[in-house]
């Protein structure tokens, strides 16, 4: 590895545009020091260093060097680490060169000069095509043994260990028409559909305006082509209606003219500012896609060894970056790219040895001006292989007459270091497929175009399969016009004439040759190592094969070779490999196979910026929960909740005992800030209720309220709520802390689905008041001290007080939360801070506790009320014994046809109280209830354990259990504990009401 | 011309190694579709086929058809995350997903075509109390059943996760369900090695050849209504997932099936950095690293009813902010391709098999979120259905009428996707 010396600026500046030679920029690859410029790539920095191999083939192992110069590049995938932070699979030549890099290809030699990946290219005859599902499979215990081979051989980088800190955000924009690619086709898109007026989006991939112009010469209007460009560019930016956004690569287009852009932040040669990246989501009206085309490759053997470019990248390197990849160059090109690379090359110092154009007769200007400059052309010639060695790379090629490939005697050797190849051009059209349009294969010029465009969908330029600039500028206008066209309605259809039909001169190419697998009539050891896909080691011999075995479907033939699923997403290998296969004559059109987004890999950390570093499905809060700490809160039914309120190094239960038993002896203070409060209004609200409940609720007087069930459409109960009503037409249905906090979405799914018959609105008020809930013996002394004159025992009895209360408006009425006296206390819930701190200096002298979600659950398990949720079983009201709540004579209710059901139409289940006969068990929640424990499984199982816990009250263990009715009672039942029975003894759930308990 | 070589080993790999391999037979054989068989399976992914093959294998009726839309297998067997598993809450569905589980040990010597199944470990997460004892109503019931699946502490999850994030945003890690054989295979290959299997006992296998309508007479069904003509048939399974609906209603049969868009996504290659599959419980993600290096992730479904192919970028998006929450290095990681399956719901999440009503016509649908990895079993079962013409007994608990009986087999809470 000698590092090159860059080419000298020359005339014009025509070598090394981009990079500014006074600032030199210190990197390392593989450990070792380099030097690059600012304004280089990686890429374009190892080029210049003299690195040939960036890395290796996924299945043979082979060494792979830089081959083109943009997204498409298959082979440089290197893993890079800054100041702030490693990341793997970086792709080295769309990622900017920064000091201070370290960049390693994880693919280096060893010490020893080789490495093991070397013996998997001698094993290449026995690794066909589908050799991953026909080996590896003996012995059959050994499977492990070979899973951890290959997972270990992946080609592929180390995760990284953190993000660093860089910052992410997601945009919205709506725009009327979004020109996806800023080269000539973009330019004239955009200014076509701008000066109509519209407002436009210009989205440009590289952090320049132009794409390819500067792979070529000529004049536009008289000027330079770069330079008319950037005039061009420059007169966007002056329109007001333009929105030109750099470095931003169009990752996904979805229905409805949705556009997800991703702008890189992050400048060239800066530090890592603040944003690293930003998700542009677009609404647009129309969308024109010029993304231009990709230089394919030429399918012959070895033409995956280090040292073969693209001739197009090669050029670019050089006017770009002042990198030569090279010194002596034999050019193989269907086209005239070859032509204008070899030019160049020639100006820059370096020597073509050769040029082996592969069309039989071409007879265009390049051909005829490289003849006449004594380039040495041979026509009708093609490349049959390179010379490669470990060390040196390249040092020949093989070059055969099109016409003679039946005789080996007439190839010539030519001496060279570097392979220049041009195969002609293939359109991007990975947008286009996303949207689901067929890609039809043409093999004529070798390339996919669309079958039909959607509305509102256009393609420019090379996207089009148009190469010539003044054709492209063309089509770029008409496009532009089209999409605004479609935008402004058909009225506005005129074909308006470019504005001046401008003068383009520049060399126009003679038509590439589509050509397929070099030497025409290859043999199956020459298709062997001719490549399609560098990134996943996918050969010409591997498509047919896949092909003889009977996988001719596009999509088939991709999976079954793994074509294009690596991180380039087979950007080059796509359409040589349908020219493979075309001219395979499977007797089935080829398509490309589905497009899915992105278009380029993107970081999840920018996806999940819409949720600003917040958990995504984020719970609620109460007044009260939201002041808390974070470990003493909990998630039940999408709100956090206390969860108990220890004090000092008390454990949670120890807490939730401690509060229970406040609850039970004195007084305790509970949020019920989560329990729904939905307010349903209108003239036919006591019709929508009777709809959504299965629970006979007319005729409730006002002031009053009733317990109600809600079911889900198959009958199964979804909540316990209660009906109160406040007017004829107005009422509050309100729910338990637990119920979970969708119950507005609920009903109002039901509620929009009646449509607008039916006259009532629905408002969730469960977060503008705040409740706590007093509960315990000293409830009455407590609110005697807050207000002396207060009734406390008529509205522990029913009736409800509203009113004031230490300085607050409130409603006050009893609960049924814990199943213990209670009063529930409603205030709005900016007040309930305060409030709460009131009373608990009040409550103090009389033991008020705080307490949480454990201590409630506790209190309801030991008054035997059924937990919200009964576990993971569905349960009928019927199978819970609320017969009551359920109105069989109602014509109709949420959930009716479904209970009507035979199986659901009695109880299935009962729920029992559940005493472990060992008095010290705690039985655990979700223990089957089994009759054969002393028999191997599978085991007769008649319930499970749906609650549990230590009640502090009685001083033991008790649970409740969900039991099948068809259970014959008095029959031994057990939980398995550490592989033993333990018996379990049914008894009537209310515990407190019990003396058995004692 | 040489022999043509049909079974893979190692003696035929070298063996054709040596001749460029131009002796390897088509994996299946490219059928005309014949106008009358003794079965006809519509649907050619994982289950019709597996039907198809072992209505060959096991009951040796040959005469059968998979007629498929577009692809082999490319339907949702292509899209889902290939999870194996058995550790459901029912014993209906511990006795079905179990016997596949087993079934996959030894699918790749079955199929003699390399499945991966690998086992390599699976571990649900419980990140509240709720979740908690969710998980270990299944553990104990797994134990009951027989099932090799039981509760670790957080401690011992966090040692199998060492890139779990403490503490995550999702509240404390109170401990998870482990089932030390649940793993992935390759879902390709299941279908591949399936239609390769059936095709050389004789099944015939048609490619895009949409299936339009079931023919019946008299409530007795006779064959099916294709794009290449009327095709007669002594039964008809319908496996063609969303699909089947509509096919089912041609014969008057309402199935309450409900299709929406379950999204997944797989990041860039990695080197080993998962080995074991993960799900984070049920309105989160789940995941396992490809022998490929991808991370394969997936998530909960759109929550509404949706045909659309693409899935909805807010899914992945939710999934993804899901996923960085509980393990935070991955933000780094890339998205490399995404998309989504058209899911076949059922009430009770759970699949219908068994009779659909008019007399020879049976069904392998509803699979809804889980279907691939009850492939081998279902196949088993669905094709001693269509043979006996009376459901097996592992169909019995699945067939249709339970939706009118109410004799549910509720999974929502197993089947680790939110719906």
């Amino acid at each position: 590895m000698k590092a090159r010396k860059r080419l000298q600026p020359g005339r014009d500046n025509r070598f090394g545009r981009l990079i500014d030679r006074a600032t030199p920029l210190h990197f390392t690859f593989d450990g070792r020091t380099c030097l690059g410029f600012a304004g280089d790539t990686i890429a374009s920095a190892l080029l210049a260093n003299g690195v040939q191999i960036v890395g290796r083939g996924a299945r043979f192992g082979r060494p792979r060097g830089i081959i083109a110069i943009g997204a498409d590049e298959p082979n440089a995938f290197l893993t890079v680490a800054d100041a702030h932070a490693s990341r793997p699979n970086v792709q080295a030549t769309t990622t900017p060169l920064i000091e201070g890099m370290a960049v390693t290809s994880g693919h280096g030699r060893s010490r020893f000069g080789w490495n093991p990946a070397d013996i998997l290219d001698h094993a290449r005859p026995f690794m066909p095509a589908g050799f991953y599902y026909k080996a590896f499979k003996w012995p059959a215990k050994a499977s492990p043994f070979y899973e951890r081979l290959l997972r270990r051989a992946v080609s592929a980088g180390r995760a990284p260990a953190s993000t660093g800190d860089a910052g992410y955000e997601h945009v919205h924009l709506h725009a009327d028409v979004l020109v996806v690619g800023g080269g000539l086709a973009g330019l004239a898109a955009a200014e076509a559909a701008a000066s109509r007026g519209l407002s436009v989006v210009l989205a440009e991939a590289d952090c320049r305006l132009g794409g390819m112009v500067d792979a070529y010469d000529g004049r536009v209007e008289g000027v330079p082509l770069l330079e008319w460009t950037a005039r061009k560019a420059a007169g966007l930016a002056a329109f007001g209606n333009i929105h030109i956004l750099r470095g931003t690569t169009a990752i996904g287009l979805f229905e409805g003219g949705q556009a997800v852009l991703v702008e890189r932040v992050s400048a060239p040669g800066t530090d890592r500012p603040p944003l690293a990246e930003r998700l542009w989501k677009l609404r647009t009206k129309a969308i024109v896609v010029a993304t231009g085309a990709t230089e394919k490759p030429l399918m012959f053997p070895g033409n995956d060894r280090p040292g073969v470019m693209l001739a197009t990248s090669a050029r670019l390197f050089a006017r770009r970056y002042g990198v030569l990849p090279g010194q002596r160059f034999v050019i193989a090109t269907s086209g005239d790219e070859g032509y204008r690379t070899a030019a160049d090359i020639s100006a820059a110092g370096g020597e073509v040895v050769r040029i082996a154009d592969l069309r039989i007769q071409p007879d265009g200007s390049l051909f005829h001006i490289s003849k006449a400059h004594g380039l040495s052309v041979s026509p009708g010639t093609a490349p049959v292989g390179t010379e490669w060695r470990r060390r040196g790379g390249i040092n020949g090629a093989t070059l055969a007459n099109r016409l003679t490939f039946d005789a080996p005697a007439l190839e010539q050797r030519v001496e060279c270091d570097t392979v220049l190849v041009s195969g002609g051009w293939s359109p991007s059209l990975g947008l286009v497929g996303q949207l689901g349009v067929p890609l039809d294969f043409d093999e004529s010029v070798g390339g996919f175009h669309p079958k039909a465009l959607p509305p509102g969908l256009f393609t420019a330029g090379g996207a089009n399969g148009i190469l010539d600039a003044a054709p492209v500028l063309q089509d770029g206008w008409r496009a532009g016009e089209q999409a605004a066209a479609y935008v402004l309605g058909a009225a506005s259809t005129g074909d308006r004439v470019r504005p001046s039909d401008v003068d383009v001169d520049i060399t126009w190419d003679e038509p590439a040759e589509a050509v397929g697998m070099l030497p025409d009539i290859a043999s199956p050891e020459q298709r062997s190592t001719a490549f399609v896909d560098f990134r996943q080691d996918v050969t010409v011999a591997d498509l047919h094969l896949a092909a003889q075995e009977g996988y001719t479907s596009p999509e088939h033939l991709k999976r079954y070779v793994k074509l294009g699923q690596g991180l380039d997403q087979g950007k080059m290998a796509a359409s040589n490999a349908a020219m493979v296969q075309t001219r395979l004559k499977l007797g089935e059109s080829v398509q490309h196979t589905t497009s899915r987004p992105p278009l380029v890999p993107v970081s999840l950390a920018l996806l999940a910026a819409a949720h600003h570093g917040t958990h995504p499905r984020q719970a609620r809060t109460t007044p009260l929960s939201s002041r808390l700490k974070s470990e003493l809160l909990q998630e039940t039914g999408g709100w956090l909740m206390a969860s108990a309120f220890p004090q000092g190094d008390e454990d949670h239960e120890s807490s939730v005992r401690r509060e229970v038993l406040a609850a039970r002896h004195r007084v305790g203070m509970l949020d019920a800030g989560s329990s729904a409060r939905i307010v349903v209004d209108g003239p036919d609200a006591e019709r929508f209720l009777g709809l959504v409940s299965s629970t006979k609720l007319d005729g409730i007087p006002i002031g009053a309220s009733r317990p109600a069930a809600l079911l889900d459409e198959d009958g199964f109960l979804r909540d316990q709520i209660e009906v109160s009503r406040i007017s004829a037409s107005r009422f509050i249905v309100s729910a338990g802390i637990e119920a979970g906090a969708g119950l507005c979405d609920w009903l109002e799914r039901w509620r929009s689905s009646e449509g607008p018959a039916l006259r009532v609105t629905l408002a969730d008020e469960t977060e503008r008041l705040g409740r706590v809930v007093l509960v315990g013996p000293n409830v009455p002394a407590l609110l005697s001290n807050m207000a002396p004159d207060f009734d406390v025992h008529s509205i522990l009895r029913g009736a409800s007080f509203r009113g004031e209360l230490l300085g607050t408006e409130m409603h006050l009425h009893a609960s049924s939360h814990t199943g213990a006296p209670e009063l529930e206390i409603a205030l709005p819930a900016g007040y309930v801070a305060d409030f709460c701190a009131q009373v608990a200096a009040l409550g103090a002298p009389l033991g008020l506790t705080p307490i949480g979600l454990g201590a409630l659950r506790r209190l309801q398990l030991e008054a035997g009320l059924i937990p919200g949720q009964v576990l993971t079983e569905k349960v009928t009201p019927f199978d819970l014994g609320l017969d009551r709540l359920v109105d069989v004579e109602k014509p109709e209710f949420v959930g009716k046809r479904g209970l009507a059901r035979p199986a659901l139409s009695f109880a299935r289940h009962r729920i029992h109280g559940a005493l472990p006969v060992s008095a010290t068990l705690l039985p655990p929640v979700g223990a089957s209830l089994v009759l054969d424990p002393e028999k191997l499984p599978p085991r007769t199982v008649v319930g499970h354990i749906c609650a549990s816990g230590y009640s502090p009250t009685l001083r033991r263990p008790i649970a409740l259990a969900l039991v099948g009715t068809g259970h014959i009672e008095g029959t031994k039942t057990f939980i398995i504990q550490s592989g033993a029975g333990q018996e379990i003894r049914f008894v009537d759930r209310h515990f407190l009401a019990r003396e058995h308990v004692q | 011309m040489a022999r043509t070589t049909r079974r893979y080993s190692l003696l035929s790999l070298i063996r054709e190694g040596r001749r460029h391999h131009s002796g390897w037979a088509p994996a299946w054989r490219k059928a005309q579709l014949r106008r009358s068989y003794d079965v006809v399976i519509v649907g050619g992914g994982g289950h019709g086929l597996a039907t198809a093959y072992y209505l060959a294998k096991r009951f040796g009726v040959r005469d059968v058809a998979v007629i498929e839309k577009g692809w082999l297998g490319g339907g949702n067997t292509a899209r889902n995350t290939t999870i194996v598993r058995s550790n459901y809450l029912h014993q209906p569905s511990m006795a079905l997903y179990g016997l596949s589980h087993g079934m996959f040990e030894g699918l790749t010597a079955e199929l003699n075509f390399n499945t991966w199944f690998s086992p390599r470990g699976l571990i649900e997460l419980a990140f509240s109390q709720d979740e908690l004892d969710s998980l270990s109503r299944t553990a104990d019931a797994n134990a009951q059943f027989g099932i090799k699946s039981w509760m670790i502490p957080a401690s011992e999850a966090r040692s199998i996760l060492p890139l779990l994030g403490d503490p995550v945003p999702e509240g404390r890690l109170l401990g998870a369900l482990w089932q030390p054989r649940g793993g992935v295979a390759n879902h390709n290959a299941v279908a591949w090695g399936y239609a390769r299997a059936a095709a050389r006992l004789g099944v015939d296998i048609i490619e895009n050849c949409d299936v339009e309508s079931v023919l019946t007479v008299n409530g007795r069904t006779t064959g099916v209504r294709t794009a290449q003509g009327d095709v007669a048939a002594g039964a008809v399974v319908l496996a063609a997932a969303a699909g089947s609906a509509g096919l089912a209603q041609s014969a008057g049969v309402h199935l309450p099936l409900e299709a929406t868009s379950l999204s997944a996504f797989v990041s860039e290659p990695l080197k080993p950095v998962l080995d074991v599959v993960v799900l984070c419980g049920a309105k989160r993600p789940y995941l396992s690293q490809a022998n490929t290096g991808e991370l394969v992730i997936g998530g909960a479904t759109d929550g509404h009813p949706s045909l659309s192919p693409g899935g909805s970028l807010r899914a992945v998006e939710d999934t993804a902010a899901s996923l960085i929450s509980l393990f935070p290095s991955f933000a780094a990681l890339r998205m490399m391709r995404q998309w989504a399956g058209t899911v076949d719901l059922t009430p009770d999440r759970s699949p219908i098999l068994g009779p659909a009503g008019p007399d020879r016509l049976y069904l392998s649908c509803g699979w809804g979120t889980g279907g691939f990895k009850a492939i081998p079993a279902a196949g088993l079962i669905t094709a001693s259905t269509t043979v006996h013409g009376k459901p097996h007994a592992l169909v019995q608990p699945f067939t249709l009428d339970r939706f009118t009986s109410g004799r549910l087999v509720d999974e929502t809470a197993a089947s680790a996707v939110a719906h």
